[in-house]
Parts: structure tokens; C-alpha cells; sequence
């Protein structure tokens, strides 16, 4: 066992960092309202740097694990997921995520298989988050033969953008409680600030790992990705805690990775063989 | 014990129910009644003047204050109905629940007399300008000045978070009017309109779904009389507001209407009926606080029990009905499954373990006040 990431991996998650820093959010709509934060522009720039068909090979699997923490500590669209691993925005029974405007989606299907299928017409769902939900009808199937490795590097990067998402609310909190002071001391001095903290930096820590074991071609995820969501969500929600009221406030920015982490784990948990 | 209700209280939270179904189409016609996540703490006018026509707040006052003269259990008891029917109750809550109280017990008669029966018309609504930027937890180490000059007190600062602002005509404000006593015992509370010269109301979104505001006090004058309770005894007055507002009954109900439109829809199961034995335990723990509040019994601890079962059970039944539904529970509005009301309340009930008192501060006061730690 190795347990730091290999010096190609983290020039590959590096580069996509840079990328990351870059970006800009789309402004946020009214909560409740329909919304897609997709964002083609930022695709692009990925796929420059290799941020494609990262099925294809199973040699390909770390950098899909690498980019996608980068991708999970900014809250980036879930698309850049979906399509370099699936080839197109994921349906499952008849949603599809990010699939306005697009010409096909990669629809689930039972034992693990996949289909490519065009969209018809769609009626809009508005969701908890920014994810673009349509409601759409399945019409007719291409089943795809490469579905197992397809799944296999979205199981793995879906892992590890819930890692990144932990990670980016454990920064946040260590940074505001560390400057954020109540009762003449900084919050990081009190022991049930550290507490909860604690209990975050276990969950990002163990998602991390699990991330890291999906990178060997012929680990099974099942079991990884029914626990991840929720250990993401718990990270996320001690973020919300610890902010006290500013990350209540939508300009506060920090619940977008709130949001984001049980929307992951909701669609996960469809994908599986539940 | 007998933790039965009683044939009036029945008939009383019938008669509750009776006046939600009629006020359900100015709710539907309300967008933020859609997108609000946060159960009960919507904002709405037209509700709050449709629940003081009805003759709905103020149940525990008398009647010549415009009260129906029954207790604060039984006014806890028609809460709970408010809140499975999703009424806006912000405005309510803190006029009659949570400020009521403390004016009811603390302010000189006059005010009294003036204050509490528009309240209970739903004419007069009240905003709580307690949080500062650095006076969150911390509640003692409030900053916003108030001078004493001749007649009047002379107010600067600044407050946040404070719930309806902007659609508040007074505000009650904790300040502080000694800087040279020991934290808690140099703040006082005064109340004022809102529309008093040198106050300003800034509003923002929540992920709630509704609104905080942020209030700037630029020299504002406020007459003595406005006083409630002692000068510098204000530790005391806030103190026992918020025993009140930790009784959230109401929140209660909004979580027992989704777990039976839930079972309606996916059937019965174990999750299910622990998430039903969990809401058992914590409306008893609001109608206990209440009761003893009534009685005038030490409630810090109580209340405080209350409020963290309240909270805990809404977080963790949002979570619990988002994974039954799969899906379709994280979508928003009237078409999706249970009216988006899963998905609402998964972002709305963030706020609540930490509004009223955070988890860590609910649990300080159980252990201390309840169990006697130190
Ligand atoms: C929806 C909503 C409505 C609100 N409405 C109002 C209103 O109408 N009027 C008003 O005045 N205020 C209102 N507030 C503010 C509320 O009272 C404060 O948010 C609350 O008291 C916590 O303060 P804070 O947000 O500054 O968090 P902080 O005090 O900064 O706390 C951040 C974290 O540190 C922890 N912490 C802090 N001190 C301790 C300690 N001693 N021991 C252990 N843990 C600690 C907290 O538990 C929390 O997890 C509202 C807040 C919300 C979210």
C-alpha cells in the first residue's frame, strides 16, 4: 500500500485546479425555481487537459479519481462527471441531470447496463439544487458494450467528488472558526467546535481513501458509493453548523456543496442495484 | 400523568384546523409559501391579519388584551395544528409566542396596554434585534449602545439576522446601556416602531427560502417609557423570550404532515415508525415545556429540551423522506412528490439547530440548568 498520490496525479489534479480557479459560478436563482448550472466553456477547458473519455482505459481511473476531488472542492457541475464517463448527461427513470439542449442522454439501465438515447421533448423539474433536472420518456435503446467500464470510472469519480466536497466544507469551516471569534476566544478554542470538526475531517478522510481504493481497475463500488453520499452529507451539513447563521445566508456561498452533497447522493443511490 | 388532551383542547385544535383549510387560497397564491423550507417561519401579512380577525394570537392573554384567557399549553396545542397546515407564522410567533411574553411579563402597563392588543389583532407585528456580527452565541457581548438623554435613550448600532424586519412595524431590541458593569448586566431592552428616524432595514435570502434582514441604528430616539423591565435587568427579559421561542410545536407539525403524506404514498415501515416514535417524544417534550412555563417554573432547561428534540427530528426526517422518495424527493414546487416539501425542508432545516440557540448551546443549558453540571 501507498498512501500518498503519485507525482503525475496530483500535476494532473494541479492543472485542473488551475482551471478551477478560474471559473465563476453562475449566479444563483431563486431557491425552488428550476435551474441548470451547466456550463459548456468550462467543459472545454477541462477536455484540454485530458478531461474526457476517462472510461476508456482503465488506466485512466486515477486521474478520473484526482480531477474529480478538484472537481468536488469547487462544486463544479455535475455534467463534467457524467459525460466524461458516461458520454453524455446521466437519466435514471426518466431524468435526466444537465440534459437541456443536449441531443442524447445516457440512460441507466437494470444489471448495470447503459443506453444512449435521444432526448425528446422534456418538461422541467425544479429541484434542490442547480442540477438542470428533465423529465423525459426512454424511446428507444443503444445499449452500450462498454457499460461496465463506463460505470466503473463514474462509480470511482462520483466517490471522489463527494471527497471534494467534504473537503472544501472542512476547509471552510477550519478557516471560519479559526478567524471567528465568540466569548474573547476564536470558536477553534472551544471543544465542541473541535468536536464537530472532528467528526467532519473523519468523513472527508475516509472518503478520500475510498476515492483513492476505486482507482484500481477491479475494485467493486458498490458498497463505497451507497456509504459515500451520506458521509459527504454529514461533512457538509457540520459546515452548516459550524458557520453559525453566515452560512444560512444564500450569499454566504457554502450551501452549494450542502445542496450538492445530497442531490450526489440521491442520484447515486438510484444508480445502484437496489 | 395523563397525557391525554382534554375534550375542549380537542375541539379547540378542531376548530384550528377549520381555520386553516379556509385560509389555504391566500397561501397558494403566496410564491414564497412555495419555496419556504423552513416550517412555519414564512413571512405572509394577509395570514397573520386572517389569524388575528379569527382571534388566534394571543390565546393565552386575557380578554380585555384581546387574548381568549387559556394557557400557553393550549395556545402550544393550536401551534401544532398551524404548523401541519404549513401557515406563515413568523409574524405570529414572534409577536404573540416569543416577545408577547416577555412584554406580557416584563413591561410596564401602559406599554402593555398599548402593545398587546393590536398585537392580537394581527395589526402589530414585532421583529427581535438581538444578534450582532459578533454577538451571535455570545448574546452578552452585544456592542449596540443606548445613551440615556434626558427623556429618551439614544440608540447606535447594528443587528442581523433579525427574522421580518422588513415586514415588522416595531422592533425589540436588546442594547446596551452601561458598558461599565460586567457583560450581562450592563443591556437593557427597549422597544420601538420601525419607523422611527435612523433605522434602517436591510433584507437577504436564506437558503430557507425566505428572508433575514440586517437592521442599522444611526441615532435613533427612543422615549424612556419604552423600556421593558429593569434598566440593565435585560439578561433576565431575554432570557425568558427565549425560553419561549425554544418551544417550536409548530415545526413539529409541519414534520407529522409530510411523515403521513409519506405513508400515504410509500406505506408503512420501520424507518418510518421510529421517525413517528421520535416525533412522539418531541411534541411531549414541547407540551412539558409549555406546561411549565404556565405553571411559572424554571424552563431554561425544559424549553431547551424542547427546541433540540424540535430541531434534530426535522433535520433527520427531511434526510429520511428525501432517501424514501429517491429521486423525486429532491424536486421543489406544487408537481413534485409531497409538494417539494421533503426537498424544502432538507435546505430550510439547517436553520433550525441553529436559530433560537444553536445544538451546542441547547445542550449547555440541558446539562447545566437540567442535570446541574458545571
Ligand atoms: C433562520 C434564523 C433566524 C434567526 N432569527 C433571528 C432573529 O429574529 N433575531 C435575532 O436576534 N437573531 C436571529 N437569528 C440569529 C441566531 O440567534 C444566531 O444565529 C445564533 O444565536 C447563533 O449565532 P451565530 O450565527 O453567530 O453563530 P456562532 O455563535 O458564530 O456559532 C458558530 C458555531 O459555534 C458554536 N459555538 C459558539 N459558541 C459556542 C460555545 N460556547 N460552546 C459550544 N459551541 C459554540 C455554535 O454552536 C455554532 O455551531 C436567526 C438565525 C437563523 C439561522
Amino acid at each position: 500500500m501507498r498512501f500518498d498520490i503519485a507525482p503525475e496525479l496530483e500535476l494532473f489534479a494541479e492543472s485542473v485546479r488551475g482551471v478551477l480557479a478560474e471559473w465563476e459560478p453562475l449566479p444563483e436563482t431563486v431557491l425552488g425555481e428550476w435551474a441548470d448550472s451547466r456550463d459548456d466553456a468550462l467543459a472545454a477547458r477541462l477536455a484540454a487537459l485530458g478531461w474526457a473519455e476517462l472510461w476508456a482505459d482503465a488506466e485512466l481511473l486515477g486521474p478520473a479519481v484526482a480531477g474529480a476531488v478538484e472537481l468536488g472542492r469547487a462544486v463544479a457541475p455535475l455534467h463534467l462527471l457524467d459525460e466524461a464517463t458516461l458520454g453524455a448527461p446521466l437519466a435514471i427513470g426518466g431524468r435526466v441531470r444537465h440534459g437541456e439542449g443536449q441531443s442524447k442522454a445516457a440512460f441507466a439501465l437494470p444489471a448495470g447496463g447503459l443506453a444512449h438515447c435521444p432526448i425528446g421533448e422534456a418538461k422541467h423539474e425544479p429541484s434542490l439544487d442547480s442540477v438542470g433536472t428533465i423529465l423525459v420518456e426512454q424511446r428507444h435503446e443503444q445499449r452500450l458494450e462498454d457499460a461496465e467500464e463506463r460505470w466503473r470510472a463514474w462509480n470511482a469519480a462520483t466517490v471522489a467528488y463527494l471527497a471534494g466536497l467534504a473537503d472544501s466544507a472542512v476547509a471552510r469551516s477550519v478557516e471560519h472558526v479559526g478567524s471567528r471569534e465568540q466569548f474573547g476566544a476564536p470558536l477553534a478554542a472551544l471543544p465542541a467546535v473541535q468536536a464537530l470538526l472532528a467528526d467532519a475531517a473523519l468523513a472527508r478522510d475516509g472518503l478520500l481513501l475510498a476515492a483513492w481504493s476505486l482507482a484500481a481497475p477491479d475494485a467493486d463500488a458498490t458498497d463505497v458509493l451507497a456509504w459515500a453520499g451520506g458521509a459527504c452529507r454529514e461533512a457538509t451539513m457540520i459546515a452548516q453548523q459550524a458557520h453559525g447563521a453566515i452560512g444560512f445566508a444564500m450569499e454566504s456561498g457554502l450551501h452549494r456543496a450542502f445542496r450538492r452533497a445530497k442531490t450526489v447522493q440521491v442520484w447515486a443511490d438510484a444508480s445502484g442495484p437496489w | 400523568m395523563d397525557l391525554r388532551l382534554t375534550d375542549e383542547q380537542q375541539a379547540l385544535r378542531a376548530e384550528a384546523a377549520a381555520f386553516c383549510a379556509g385560509v389555504r387560497p391566500l397561501l397558494e397564491a403566496d410564491p414564497e409559501w412555495r419555496r419556504q423550507g423552513m416550517l412555519s417561519d414564512g413571512d405572509s401579512s394577509a395570514v397573520n391579519r386572517a389569524l388575528g380577525d379569527a382571534g388566534w394570537i394571543g390565546m393565552s392573554w386575557p380578554p380585555e388584551l384581546g387574548g381568549r384567557g387559556l394557557s400557553r399549553l393550549d395556545a402550544t396545542l393550536v401551534e401544532e395544528v398551524f404548523g401541519y397546515h404549513w401557515l406563515p407564522l413568523s409574524s405570529y410567533l414572534l409577536s404573540y409566542k416569543t416577545i408577547g411574553a416577555a412584554l406580557e411579563r416584563f413591561a410596564a402597563p401602559a406599554l402593555v396596554e398599548q402593545l398587546l392588543p393590536p398585537i392580537t389583532r394581527g395589526e402589530l407585528v414585532f421583529c427581535q434585534g438581538f444578534s450582532e456580527r459578533g454577538a451571535g452565541t455570545d448574546l452578552g457581548s452585544l456592542t449596540t449602545r443606548a445613551v440615556r438623554q434626558g427623556d429618551s435613550f439614544v440608540v447606535d448600532g447594528h443587528k442581523i439576522w433579525t427574522s421580518g424586519a422588513h415586514l415588522a412595524d416595531w422592533i425589540y431590541l436588546a442594547v446596551r446601556t452601561d458598558p461599565d458593569l460586567p457583560k450581562h448586566r450592563g443591556i437593557s431592552v427597549l422597544v420601538a416602531p420601525i419607523d422611527t428616524p435612523g433605522i434602517e432595514v436591510r433584507s437577504f435570502a436564506t437558503l430557507g427560502g425566505g428572508t433575514l434582514c440586517e437592521v442599522f441604528l444611526d441615532a435613533v430616539e427612543i422615549p424612556a417609557e419604552n423600556l421593558v423591565g429593569e434598566l440593565n435587568g435585560g439578561w433576565a427579559v431575554l432570557m425568558h423570550t427565549l425560553d419561549f421561542e425554544r418551544i417550536t410545536a409548530e415545526k413539529l407539525g409541519g414534520v407529522a404532515w409530510l411523515l403521513d403524506r409519506l405513508e400515504e404514498r410509500v406505506g408503512s415501515s420501520a424507518q418510518l415508525a421510529r421517525l413517528r416514535g421520535e416525533l412522539t417524544a418531541a411534541r411531549l417534550l414541547s407540551f412539558r415545556a409549555a406546561d411549565t412555563l404556565d405553571r411559572g417554573l424554571p424552563g431554561s432547561a425544559t424549553s431547551a429540551m424542547a427546541k433540540l428534540s424540535g430541531a434534530r427530528l426535522m433535520q433527520r426526517a427531511a434526510d429520511a423522506v428525501v432517501d424514501l422518495l429517491g429521486l423525486g424527493g429532491l424536486g421543489e414546487g406544487a408537481d413534485a412528490a409531497l409538494e417539494g416539501r421533503a426537498a424544502g425542508l432538507y435546505r430550510g432545516s439547517v436553520g433550525s439547530t441553529i436559530a433560537g440557540g444553536t445544538t451546542e448551546v441547547q445542550q449547555l443549558v440541558i446539562a447545566r440548568r437540567g442535570l446541574g453540571l458545571r
